[in-house]
């Protein structure tokens, strides 16, 4: 009878849990999922790239702020797009348990939600960091919503080419939350996500072009097939190994990022190679993976190589003592 | 049938204490985002202040 009792709790339990978002209401973390927190960190960390390298003088807690405003627009963006795209997220294995598909958020609640959060974003980065930034933050928001997830995405081939600007802003809008410009070397950095999208995008598209097909969506490897893809992403990569070399010809950079660049941009082109030249879908696995660590260490070589400078200004200064710095780093 | 009568009780139960969780989780979410906004704001103003 206890036996009993327990198994129809534990039933109970279980299948509780499981509800639906229309039966119980969602979750915090069901919102939190449609900020796609895993693209989420890679703005940020490109944004606060941007932030680190630009010239000039901000205070640790108007930075912070702008990161901020950087994580929760990128935020608002992957909500309203999911709020667009829950027919063929239902489709898609990758995306299916996704909150909304999933039935845990209503889809007006996560469009309202992406909104407001556009909104704040857009709003707060304006008043506390600039309008440049808030301008540029803006135009993110409604060029990845409007331009990349409602025009192009379901439209043409070329939807990730022309998409991946929406995800090649953030260091510029971190550059301008410094100057309060848009100047070459920003743009440099904008162009090195730009190139860098379409490769690593169809890297994945090729392993999950089934999902894609299924989906109706005419991601390149559907559209025109595997082979043209991946001529087309050496390309990409080839292109890329000039640009990634732009921030240290023009100053933005030293000799660490340029060397750590060359060798990075040397094992991506050497992964388009290997795809290129095998039907193995793990190699289009491993390009992907490396294309994440590709741009990650780009970022990171970038911030390290200017972190000598970091001492000079007076974004620390609030913080730490700079003379203590100096004697801490010789 | 009186298994399943049991069943049905406790599934609604279980699902009223689970709707109030997660009610009560959004709450203290909101509460958070709301006093984190203050804090942001409050901050921005004394550093405005200062002359930055």
């Amino acid at each position: 009878m206890a036996d009993e009792s327990l198994d129809i709790a534990a039933n109970t339990d279980h299948r509780v849990r499981e509800l639906s978002g229309a039966v119980a209401g969602a979750r915090v973390s069901d919102f939190i999922a449609l900020l796609k927190p895993r693209v989420m960190s890679l703005v940020v960390f490109s944004g606060l790239a941007g932030l680190v390298v630009a010239p000039g003088h901000i205070h640790p807690l108007i930075a912070a702020v702008a990161v901020l405003c950087i994580a929760v627009g990128a935020g608002a963006s992957g909500a309203i797009n999911m709020w667009y795209d829950r027919d063929i997220d239902a489709v898609m294995t990758r995306t299916r348990n996704r909150p909304i598909p999933k039935g845990n958020v209503d889809p007006n609640e996560a469009l309202g939600f992406g909104l407001v959060l556009a909104l704040f974003s857009v709003v707060l980065m304006g008043m506390a960091v600039n309008w440049t930034a808030g301008s540029l933050l803006a135009f993110t928001i409604f060029f990845y919503v409007i331009i990349y997830t409602m025009w192009l995405k379901r439209r043409t081939p070329q939807n990730i080419v022309i998409g991946g600007a929406a995800g090649a802003f953030p260091p510029m809008i971190g550059w301008a939350a410094v100057t309060g410009d848009i100047s070459l070397a920003s743009i440099s950095l904008f162009l090195l996500i730009f190139m860098w999208t379409p490769p690593h995008f169809w890297a994945l598209s090729l392993y999950r072009e089934g999902d894609y097909a299924k989906a109706g969506v005419p991601m390149m490897p559907v559209v025109a097939g595997a082979r043209s893809t991946k001529i087309q992403m050496l390309v990409y990569t080839l292109v890329l190994l000039p640009i990634a070399l732009v921030p240290a010809v023009l100053g933005v950079a030293g000799s660490i990022y340029a060397v750590t660049a060359l060798l990075l941009n040397i094992g991506f082109i050497t992964h388009a190679l290997r795809v290129l030249g095998s039907s193995d879908l793990r190699r289009a696995q491993a390009m992907f993976k490396y294309s994440l660590l590709y741009l990650s260490l780009h970022f990171a070589v970038l911030m390290i190589d200017r972190a000598p400078g970091l001492l000079h200004i007076d974004s620390l200064s609030g913080l730490i003592d700079p003379a203590w710095l100096h004697m801490l780093v010789g | 049938m009186m298994a399943s009568k049991t069943e049905g009780h406790n599934d609604r139960q279980a699902i009223d204490a689970e709707r109030r969780r997660r009610q009560r989780g959004r709450n203290w979410a909101v509460l958070l985002a709301l006093v984190a906004f203050c804090a942001i704001v409050y901050g921005i103003t004394l550093v405005r202040l200062t002359g930055h």
